[in-house]
């Protein structure tokens, strides 16, 4: 068997593991291509390159999320394949994003067609309603796991396979300014995530933090990390003249007292939590959305507490109603959940307390989480991450995984266990008001952070040197005595503009690689390397 | 001053609104117009935990929204309103609210409603309430998220019973 269909295969199988990751376990975040393109890089046996385009594409694609169902560019799958090509045609990590950046845009069609294959399936359970079964209902949910996955896995084999040939044969045939203008593309490219990430946080509020980020980063020189630790000050002086002390208190207030076992053990508990690990959103689809998985998740709890088939089919039919929300908010509003139905007395479904509970909790639960988790928090640490990431350092990669699985999990259980214990007002407000101060520390941070990004990743010079006679004038010395970086301040400042009069994200990375190629032919600027 | 934007939204304050669509509209006010979600108190204190930071909520009745829109605290503030129905547009617009675009960003599957979208699903009476908006003359986007193209709701309808 010859080598590349085997690479084919694993790369394949990786994509496919990585979509079910992010869906459900996010312990790596293997969504994002920091991590996908690092995973990469060791299977095909170099890391360097895996780390460069991960890197590159992750701090491109900052401030993409997917909210409530919408389809982005599909970046991680787009590193895998970019780093795969990058490695067989020995193009360099910036020259590679010009091959990456297309393959992602195009997989997003393919992610629409899963959500949508999927409601092959949410059909399939609604089918199993009638006779409560509760175990084909949750088989259908894990059978979603296959259009997901192969939305990933089927274009990864086949762009390793018949891909590399041609790639490389093209790769050989590509004229040096195409290839020179590429890398020059992939050093302004990060100026679009910034943008990004300045229309998320609140700049009007607080753009002196920007501001201070940037002149210690750009005349101090000070590295990414040292820039995060002096936002994290300036975040902690704020949030205490903001009043974070009472949140703490009621912190201290939540802390649990042991219940008596009720009709529900701790090993149910664990067996719900477990199941929400693995299969949370494996059968999401446009229809229900996390409907079939919820229903999936919570089945212990109506085996266990509805013994009578009509109670359970009414159970199951409102837990099977369409269900949204920031996948890890949803471990408090289980958690409630849970309590709700085992603290119910009649012999009926308490139909409008859990339809109540669940419809009111998931829009806000859904407004904090994404703001706090996906926004702020994954913002600071995957642009320090990408920032080491780029020196070559694995230490980037590790950073952004010990705080998803350190962070992320330990959020997700005592959430879920908080709210099962002592309901969810008081998680709602304790969550809603430390999260909400959290939140606004958290911007300063992460303005801080934007402002030391722009001078540290924004990678270009000035190319153009004027000559008149025995004079020559280097123009990009010129211009660090006005400003350092003042060409990259002026790239994000044109993407900025470009996204506030609606220009789509698509449109604007495709723009910045045709500027950076046109650029880079006209001389007027290059790849400093 | 008529209102900033309108949205017609099932989950009311969530992630999309948040993060993208308040800024979108440079909104710092909130409306949120729903009889049902006034009166739930759990729903009245969680829905203002979400919305971005210096940026006001209330969490009222219809009737009572018409009367701030018209000439209280949301006639003198840049307000984005939401409600999760059609019908409910038309009462604003029968209690003299001026309103002369919504937009229909997400409504979810329910007994009886039909895709027309991939973020809406309408009912019969949905659609008789959109078709009552655009005979008043009420010009109707369908955008989940701000990239998304001014096409016009109207568009998607045809073909639906209504």
């Amino acid at each position: 068997m010859d080598g590349t269909i085997v690479m084919a295969i694993v790369l394949a199988a990786f994509g496919f593991f990585s979509i079910w990751e992010n869906l459900n376990l996010l312990f790596f975040q293997f969504g994002r291509p920091l991590m996908t393109g690092t995973v990469t890089g060791i299977l095909v046996g170099d890391l360097k390159t895996g780390l460069a385009i991960g890197a590159t594409l992750e701090l491109a694609a900052l401030g993409v999320y997917t909210y409530g169902g919408a389809s982005i560019p599909d970046y991680a799958s787009g590193a895998i394949l970019g780093t795969y090509f990058a490695n067989q045609a020995s193009l360099s990590p910036q020259a590679a994003i010009g091959l990456a950046v297309p393959i992602a845009l195009l997989l997003t069609q393919l992610d629409i067609l899963a959500r949508m294959a999927n409601l092959f399936f949410q059909h399939r359970a609604d089918a199993y309603v009638k006779s409560v079964d509760l175990r084909r209902v949750g088989l259908m949910n894990m059978l979603g796991t296959l259009s997901w996955g192969l939305s990933r896995a089927i274009p990864i084999f086949f762009g390793v396979w018949l891909g590399s040939g041609p790639v490389k044969a093209a790769v050989n045939e590509s004229p040096q300014w195409l290839l020179d203008g590429l890398q020059t593309a992939g050093g302004i490219l990060p100026a679009l995530g910034i943008a990004m990430l300045l229309r998320l946080l609140p700049l009007r509020q607080y753009w002196p933090f920007l501001v201070v980020g940037f002149i210690v980063a750009a005349y101090l020189k000070v590295n990414l990390v040292g820039v995060a630790l002096l936002g994290l000050a300036m975040a902690a002086l704020v949030y205490r003249y903001a009043g974070g002390e009472e949140a703490a208190n009621v912190a201290a207030a939540a802390e649990e007292e042991p219940a008596a076992e009720g009709r529900i053990t701790r090993r149910d508990l664990r067996r719900v939590f477990l199941r929400y690990l693995l299969w949370f959103q494996s059968g999401w689809n446009y229809e229900r959305m996390q409907g079939l998985g919820y229903a999936h998740v919570i089945s212990p709890v109506m085996e266990k507490l509805y013994p009578d088939e009509g109670v359970r089919r009414q159970a199951l039919t409102t837990h099977l109603q369409f269900f949204n929300t920031n996948p890890l908010m949803a471990a408090p509003i289980l958690g409630a959940n849970i309590a709700v139905e085992e603290k119910n007395e009649e012999p009926e479904f308490p139909e409008r307390s859990v339809t109540g509970l669940k419809t009111g909790m998931m829009g806000p639960f859904a407004g904090i989480g994404d703001s706090f988790f996906f926004a702020i928090c994954n913002t600071i640490v995957f642009s320090v991450g990408a920032s080491l990431a780029l020196k070559g350092s694995i230490v980037g990669p590790v950073i952004v995984f010990l705080y998803t699985i350190i962070f992320f999990t330990a959020f997700r259980w005592w959430s879920f266990v908080a709210a099962y214990r002592r309901g969810v007002r008081l998680v709602g407000q304790l969550a809603g008001g430390m999260l909400r101060r959290l939140t606004d520390a958290a911007s300063i941070l992460g303005l801080a952070v934007v402002g030391g990004l722009i001078p540290t990743i924004i990678n270009t010079k000035v190319a153009y040197v004027f000559h008149s006679g025995r004079v020559k004038l280097n123009l990009q010395d010129q211009l660090d005595n006005i400003l350092p970086a003042l060409v990259p301040v002026l790239i994000v400042a044109l993407v900025y503009f470009a996204l506030s009069r609606r220009v789509r994200p698509t449109w604007a990375i495709l723009g910045l690689l045709v500027l950076g190629v046109v650029l880079s032919v006209a001389g007027i600027l290059k790849y400093p390397g | 001053m008529p209102v900033r934007h309108v949205r017609i939204d099932e989950r009311l304050i969530h992630g999309q609104v948040t993060v993208r669509w308040t800024r979108e509209v440079g909104a710092d006010l909130i409306l949120v117009a729903n009889d049902e979600v006034a009166a739930d108190e759990m729903q009245k204190m969680l829905l203002p935990l979400s919305a971005p930071s210096g940026v006001k909520t209330e969490i009222v009745t219809v009737e009572e929204a018409a009367e701030s829109l018209k000439s209280g605290e949301a006639s003198r503030r840049r307000t984005f309103l939401i409600v999760k129905r059609p019908a409910d547009v038309i009462r604003l617009l029968d209690s003299g609210v001026q309103i002369e675009e919504i937009n229909v960003g997400n409504m979810s599957h329910r007994e009886g409603s039909k895709q027309v979208k991939r973020s809406v699903s309408v009912t019969p009476e949905d659609v008789e309430a959109f078709r009552e908006l655009d005979r008043r003359g009420v010009r109707m986007t369908a955008r989940m998220m701000p990239e998304e193209g001014f096409k016009s709701f109207m568009e998607y309808l045809p073909g639906v019973a209504g």
